[in-house]
């Protein structure tokens, strides 16, 4: 049992399992035979479910971490104590309501949280513009050319911008339609193949760093 | 990439005014991974997580580290932890706080530790959608020496704007491959600058055949 113990404590074999199996998915996406895409299938399940595992994960150690802190009576305690009171409200709810229907579950949700969201969101909303003005500063040369593109895009959509100067919607939509979707465009590919690049090293063990 | 030089500058500036530093890897999970793009800046960013908390355990600065996925915190906490351990601190415990996968509880939340706690470094890194202006809004409020990026382009503007130091879609990628050092790690970053290259010069080319009525290298490259 030790020895079993000793070798799941070990950083390797999470690796070597990592290799296998994401080595296997590239396999399977380019040579698609029936028994890759059959084992492929049940791999798939199998994330699903260590998905959910990786969430009830996330929930437990959020729990411990917060009663921790409870216990030792630390700074926010109270916050935390409110925090696990609404988790547990949430759950037995939930678990009461079942697939019955829609209450007490919905009921809950719809009369507690979304009224705490909406106000929530009223008082971002107000904030969102003083913030806009506050960030939106000339503090270089390219924050001065995202702002000239900004007036340009803002009066092209504002019906005042056209009656101003008829080149304002033409400069506007040249912005949103060359520079800006050009840019976008290269960003995408670019993050994707740093996305690739990324897991490439984690399914090869070259980034041991997340684990 | 200026940001990479700005961490142990902005893990001074905190050991001098005796402040912590704010870090958010936004509100995308370590299971998305929708077109590769959702979960890779999240795991980027918490390998900056690490470096960040690397470089400040020496002069024990404090990272208050925040997430919006529940899945992302016993991971972050492992990182800090192994990142710490190998500075020779194992003493110092992590402080990575869940708020909320609610994004206006998640700005609030986030809004509140800014201000309370009076950072002196905001680190806002990873997949950060609308939450960055508020983020940067509350970084420039307490004077805070802000470093940000987000593999959303249509966010980029805020960072570019609001903070010191930016980066700009995949450089948050390479950003967490240089910080390690590893020549490895670093040679995989210069590989996938002449993938770039070849695919551009396949652009290009394809563009001129297009034009000249031969679209058979798209025809080749859609099957």
């Amino acid at each position: 049992m030790s020895v079993l113990m000793s070798v799941l404590k070990k950083k390797e074999l999470p690796f070597v399992i990592l290799t296998i199996v994401g080595l296997f998915f590239i396999l399977a996406y380019y040579f698609p035979l029936p028994l890759l895409a059959s084992v492929e299938k049940e791999l798939r399940g199998w994330v699903i479910i260590m998905g959910i595992f990786l969430n009830l994960l996330g929930v437990v150690s959020l729990t411990i971490k917060e009663y921790g802190i409870i216990r030792k009576r630390l700074a926010g305690w109270e916050s935390s104590a409110w925090f696990l009171v609404v988790l547990i409200i949430t759950v037995v709810v939930f678990f009461y309501a079942g697939s019955s229907g829609k209450d007490p579950f919905y009921t809950y949700f719809d009369t507690l949280f979304t009224p705490l969201d909406t106000g929530m969101y009223s008082l971002l909303t107000f904030m969102v513009i003083a913030a806009f003005f506050r960030v939106f500063r000339v503090r270089s040369w390219e924050s001065f050319l995202l702002v000239a593109s900004l007036v340009f895009v803002m009066l092209m959509n504002a019906p005042v911008g056209e009656a101003m100067w008829s080149g304002f919607p033409a400069i506007g939509q040249w912005i949103t339609t060359v520079p800006a979707m050009g840019a976008s465009r290269a960003s995408e590919i670019c993050i994707a193949l740093g996305g690739i690049i990324l897991m490439m090293r984690i399914i090869l063990g070259l980034e041991k760093r997340i684990m | 990439m200026g940001a990479i030089s700005a961490l142990p500058e902005l893990v001074g500036r905190a050991a001098e005014m005796g402040r912590p530093i704010h870090f958010t890897s936004g509100r995308v999970g370590m299971t998305s991974f929708s077109a590769g793009t959702s979960a890779a800046p999240t795991i980027a960013a918490l390998l900056v997580l690490g470096e960040l908390s690397k470089i400040g355990a020496e002069p024990g600065v404090s990272i208050i580290a925040t997430t919006g996925e529940a899945e992302v915190l016993p991971v972050a906490e492992e990182i800090v932890i192994s990142a710490v351990t190998a500075a020779g601190h194992p003493e110092m415990k992590p402080d990575v706080r869940f708020l909320s996968n609610q994004l206006r509880s998640y700005i609030s939340g986030c809004m509140g530790i800014i201000s309370r706690e009076k950072v002196a470094g905001n680190v806002v890194i990873g997949m950060i959608g609308m939450e960055s202006l508020y983020l940067l809004d509350a970084g420039l409020d307490v004077g805070a020496m802000q470093i940000g990026g987000s593999a959303s382009d249509s966010n980029a503007p805020w960072f570019v704007c609001a903070a010191d130091y930016f980066l700009i879609g995949e450089e948050i990628i390479a950003t967490a491959a240089y910080l390690g050092g590893d020549p490895t790690v670093v040679g995989s970053v210069a590989g996938e600058d002449v993938v770039k290259i070849i695919i551009m010069a396949i652009m290009m080319v394809g563009s001129i055949l297009v034009t000249a009525g031969m679209p058979w290298l798209t025809e080749l490259l859609k099957n």
